[in-house]
Protein backbone atom coordinates (compact mmCIF):
# COMPACT_ATOMS: atom_id res chain seq x y z
CA UNK A 1 0.00 0.00 0.00
CA UNK A 2 1.54 2.93 -0.88
CA UNK A 3 2.55 5.34 2.03
CA UNK A 4 0.34 8.28 0.95
CA UNK A 5 -2.60 5.99 0.93
CA UNK A 6 -1.53 4.14 3.96
CA UNK A 7 -1.34 7.38 6.06
CA UNK A 8 -4.71 9.15 4.75
CA UNK A 9 -6.50 5.74 5.28
CA UNK A 10 -4.75 5.88 9.40
CA UNK A 11 -5.89 9.44 9.13
CA UNK A 12 -9.51 8.56 9.07
CA UNK A 13 -9.25 5.38 10.84
CA UNK A 14 -7.86 7.42 13.26
CA UNK A 15 -10.86 9.64 13.87
CA UNK A 16 -12.49 8.91 17.54
CA UNK A 17 -15.73 7.83 16.20
CA UNK A 18 -14.51 5.73 13.26
CA UNK A 19 -14.75 2.21 13.95
CA UNK A 20 -13.75 0.93 10.62
CA UNK A 21 -12.48 2.01 7.02
CA UNK A 22 -12.74 -0.17 4.18
CA UNK A 23 -11.45 0.30 0.65
CA UNK A 24 -13.27 -2.18 -1.86
CA UNK A 25 -13.42 -2.76 -5.61
CA UNK A 26 -16.87 -1.96 -7.11
CA UNK A 27 -17.71 -6.00 -7.09
CA UNK A 28 -17.33 -6.10 -3.52
CA UNK A 29 -14.24 -7.06 -2.96
CA UNK A 30 -11.85 -6.02 -0.34
CA UNK A 31 -8.93 -4.05 -1.03
CA UNK A 32 -7.70 -3.29 1.85
CA UNK A 33 -9.64 -2.49 5.53
CA UNK A 34 -8.97 -1.30 8.96
CA UNK A 35 -10.97 -1.42 12.46
CA UNK A 36 -11.80 -4.31 14.17
CA UNK A 37 -15.71 -3.95 12.74
CA UNK A 38 -14.74 -4.65 9.62
CA UNK A 39 -12.47 -7.64 10.49
CA UNK A 40 -13.02 -11.46 8.95
CA UNK A 41 -16.40 -12.84 8.14
CA UNK A 42 -18.27 -10.06 9.26
CA UNK A 43 -15.89 -7.93 6.83
CA UNK A 44 -16.66 -9.76 3.82
CA UNK A 45 -20.75 -10.14 4.65
CA UNK A 46 -20.62 -6.01 5.49
CA UNK A 47 -18.65 -5.29 1.68
CA UNK A 48 -21.48 -7.67 0.14
CA UNK A 49 -24.20 -5.47 1.64
CA UNK A 50 -22.21 -1.98 0.63
CA UNK A 51 -21.89 -3.16 -2.55
CA UNK A 52 -25.82 -4.18 -3.02
CA UNK A 53 -26.58 -0.69 -1.78
CA UNK A 54 -24.44 1.04 -4.26
CA UNK A 55 -25.74 -1.39 -7.08
CA UNK A 56 -29.34 -0.21 -5.50
CA UNK A 57 -28.56 3.57 -5.58
CA UNK A 58 -26.61 3.44 -9.37
CA UNK A 59 -29.92 1.48 -10.55
CA UNK A 60 -32.18 4.11 -9.02
CA UNK A 61 -30.61 6.92 -9.86
CA UNK A 62 -30.29 5.54 -13.52
CA UNK A 63 -33.44 5.37 -13.78
CA UNK A 64 -34.54 8.77 -11.81
CA UNK A 65 -31.49 11.00 -12.95
CA UNK A 66 -30.58 13.00 -15.47
CA UNK A 67 -27.97 11.74 -17.69
CA UNK A 68 -24.54 12.61 -16.85
CA UNK A 69 -25.25 12.57 -13.16
CA UNK A 70 -23.57 10.36 -10.94
CA UNK A 71 -23.58 8.94 -7.58
CA UNK A 72 -20.89 10.68 -5.19
CA UNK A 73 -21.89 9.84 -1.56
CA UNK A 74 -24.61 7.59 0.71
CA UNK A 75 -24.71 8.43 4.29
CA UNK A 76 -27.04 6.00 5.97
CA UNK A 77 -27.63 6.53 9.86
CA UNK A 78 -29.80 3.83 12.34
CA UNK A 79 -30.11 4.03 15.77
CA UNK A 80 -26.56 2.79 16.64
CA UNK A 81 -24.14 3.48 13.69
CA UNK A 82 -23.89 6.02 10.43
CA UNK A 83 -22.13 4.21 7.66
CA UNK A 84 -20.56 6.87 4.89
CA UNK A 85 -20.12 4.90 1.30
CA UNK A 86 -18.95 6.98 -1.62
CA UNK A 87 -18.47 5.16 -4.94
CA UNK A 88 -16.93 5.46 -8.47
CA UNK A 89 -17.14 3.30 -11.80
CA UNK A 90 -14.69 1.19 -10.25
CA UNK A 91 -14.23 1.46 -6.08
CA UNK A 92 -16.02 1.99 -3.13
CA UNK A 93 -14.70 3.90 0.02
CA UNK A 94 -16.55 2.88 3.25
CA UNK A 95 -16.61 4.42 6.69
CA UNK A 96 -18.29 3.32 9.82
CA UNK A 97 -18.89 5.31 12.34
CA UNK A 98 -20.45 5.42 15.93
CA UNK A 99 -21.87 8.44 16.44
CA UNK A 100 -21.35 9.91 20.28
CA UNK A 101 -24.55 10.25 22.14
CA UNK B 1 -27.14 -13.84 0.72
CA UNK B 2 -25.14 -16.94 0.35
CA UNK B 3 -24.73 -16.57 -3.35
CA UNK B 4 -23.61 -13.10 -3.00
CA UNK B 5 -20.59 -14.43 -0.36
CA UNK B 6 -20.03 -16.41 -3.00
CA UNK B 7 -19.90 -14.25 -6.08
CA UNK B 8 -16.93 -11.75 -3.99
CA UNK B 9 -13.72 -13.31 -3.89
CA UNK B 10 -10.57 -12.17 -2.45
CA UNK B 11 -8.35 -10.49 -4.57
CA UNK B 12 -4.70 -11.69 -4.96
CA UNK B 13 -1.63 -9.37 -4.06
CA UNK B 14 -0.89 -9.41 -7.33
CA UNK B 15 -4.08 -7.34 -8.03
CA UNK B 16 -4.14 -5.59 -5.00
CA UNK B 17 -0.69 -4.24 -6.25
CA UNK B 18 -2.03 -3.30 -9.58
CA UNK B 19 -5.00 -1.70 -8.01
CA UNK B 20 -2.96 0.55 -5.93
CA UNK B 21 -0.42 1.58 -8.52
CA UNK B 22 -3.55 2.39 -11.15
CA UNK B 23 -3.61 6.09 -11.55
CA UNK B 24 -7.65 6.05 -11.19
CA UNK B 25 -7.50 4.54 -8.38
CA UNK B 26 -5.48 7.00 -7.09
CA UNK B 27 -8.02 9.97 -8.05
CA UNK B 28 -10.91 7.86 -6.87
CA UNK B 29 -8.96 7.92 -3.22
CA UNK B 30 -8.27 11.47 -2.83
CA UNK B 31 -11.70 12.45 -3.95
CA UNK B 32 -13.56 9.79 -1.99
CA UNK B 33 -10.98 10.05 1.20
CA UNK B 34 -11.77 14.25 1.15
CA UNK B 35 -15.63 13.73 1.28
CA UNK B 36 -15.23 11.44 4.39
CA UNK B 37 -13.06 13.61 5.80
CA UNK B 38 -14.77 16.83 5.23
CA UNK B 39 -18.09 14.31 7.08
CA UNK B 40 -16.09 13.34 9.68
CA UNK B 41 -14.94 16.98 10.47
CA UNK B 42 -18.86 17.94 10.73
CA UNK B 43 -19.89 16.27 14.65
CA UNK B 44 -23.52 17.96 13.92
CA UNK B 45 -26.01 14.93 14.29
CA UNK B 46 -28.71 15.16 12.12
CA UNK B 47 -30.88 12.62 14.06
CA UNK B 48 -30.85 14.46 17.20
CA UNK B 49 -32.71 16.66 18.73
CA UNK B 50 -30.34 19.39 19.90
CA UNK B 51 -33.54 21.93 21.84
CA UNK B 52 -33.46 19.22 24.65
CA UNK B 53 -31.86 19.95 27.61
CA UNK B 54 -31.38 23.48 26.87
CA UNK B 55 -33.57 25.32 28.57
CA UNK B 56 -33.36 23.49 32.02
CA UNK B 57 -35.53 20.46 31.42
CA UNK B 58 -34.56 17.39 30.32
Amino acid sequence: VPSEIESTLNHISSHRNVRGVMVLSRGGSIIRHTGAAFEGEHGRKYAGVIKKIVDACKHGLDEAAEEGDDLKFVRIRTKKHEVMISPDERYILVVLQHPVQ
Amino acid sequence: AKEIEDEIRDLTEEERASIFSAPEFFEFFEQSSKIMQRALNDPYDYTRDYRIGTDGTS
